[in-house]
């Protein structure tokens, strides 16, 4: 990352000696989670399509948005998006709106994603430009370093080959999903889920960890019975609240 | 026009909620409970999205379980691309199964 432009706003520092992790085992992480990103975006590239939007659009949504359950929930909100909609241009607008929240409940969640980085940014530029970098995966794993540094860099480094990973996927998906023979949209469906528990998994170091993750995994469960998709993942948030209690 | 105007909105919102969390949490401060909470919070959510993946609606799918399930086992102890792309596997296994 370093040979970026904008190394120096991200404050990329030189390789901590008290954190083992190194950019070899980065990009380790970096390649999963950019192939599952890579196939789930496809998914929703050649949705996308098959709903009527162009293959542009789609691969701009992944561009401005990179976020993939908000995008695929959008989509399905907004359907089509074919303008002249019956009820005219204030219906049309309307649905727009409703698309809007309906997918931003989805990235709800995001916003503490961000507050688990912590100290990983210090200046102004480089949290305005690592925030569209913010998602599942790279904060999971930055947050598996041990020191701001390697935090930093594992950040970087995921986040920008996930983002890679995401685009391309959604071109590929968009261009060729009409193509791809029936049911292997269907086959490929369990990316994502794999995808985010081989990130979950290092991340469960003691019992601790172990029981929120079981309690936020059951709360989500349950809350997603009645509420619409994004809030019940901010709901099992609540699963650390008492740990974070026991421990003051 | 709709769809660009749906994506834009979107791009906007999420961006902002993004900057949120990376602004409050550069901030810093706060006593040990509150670190200890957003310490915890990526296990939590991490889990809860691996369990509506794995369950769209509260109700389990057969194959997004067995891609969970083999991927997490596999991340213990061959890392997280193997993992991942052995999950994916197996998911696409059961899916195929469920085909024939």
């Amino acid at each position: 990352m370093t040979d970026q432009p904008n190394a120096r706003a991200f404050e990329t520092g030189p390789r901590d000696p008290a954190d083992p992790a190194t950019t070899r085992s980065d990009l380790g992480l970096a390649l999963g989670a950019a192939a599952g990103a890579a196939t789930y975006s496809a998914v929703f590239g050649a949705a996308a399509v098959e709903q009527g939007w162009s293959a542009w659009e789609a691969v701009l949504a992944s561009v401005a948005v990179h976020a993939g359950g908000s995008q695929i929930v959008g989509l399905s909100a907004l359907g089509g998006g074919v303008p002249g909609a019956p009820g005219g241009a204030s219906q049309a607008t309307g649905a727009v709106i409703a698309a809007v929240i309906a997918a931003s409940l989805v990235n709800l969640r995001l916003t503490a994603f961000g507050l688990a980085l912590g100290d990983v940014f210090r200046t102004r530029w480089g949290r305005w430009l690592a925030a569209h970098l913010v998602s599942d995966e790279s904060v999971a794993a930055a947050v598996s370093r041990g020191t701001p540094a390697t935090r930093r860099r594992t950040f970087l480094v995921v986040g920008s080959l996930l983002f890679t990973g995401w685009v391309g996927g959604t071109a590929a998906g968009a261009v060729l999903g009409s193509v791809l023979p029936h049911g292997a949209r269907e086959a490929v469906d369990g990316a994502a889920a794999a995808a985010f528990a081989a990130l979950l998994v290092p991340l469960l170091r003691s019992r601790r960890e172990a029981a929120v993750a079981a309690g936020a995994a059951a709360l989500a469960l349950v809350a997603s019975w009645w509420l619409p998709p994004g809030l019940p993942v901010l709901v099992a948030a609540l699963a650390a609240v008492p740990f974070a209690g026991r421990a003051a | 026009m709709n769809v660009v105007l749906f994506v834009a909105g979107l791009a906007v919102v999420t961006y902002l909620l993004r900057l949120a969390g990376v602004s409050t949490a550069a901030r810093g401060g706060g006593d040990g409970r509150r670190s200890l909470f957003t310490a915890l919070l990526p296990v939590a959510l991490l889990a809860a999205v691996v369990a509506v993946q794995a369950a769209p609606g509260g109700r389990p799918a057969a194959h997004l379980v067995v891609a969970a399930a083999v991927a997490g086992v596999a991340a213990h102890r061959l890392g997280s691309l193997p993992a991942m792309l052995l999950g994916t596997a197996a998911g696409a296994l059961v899916t195929i199964g469920e085909f024939i």
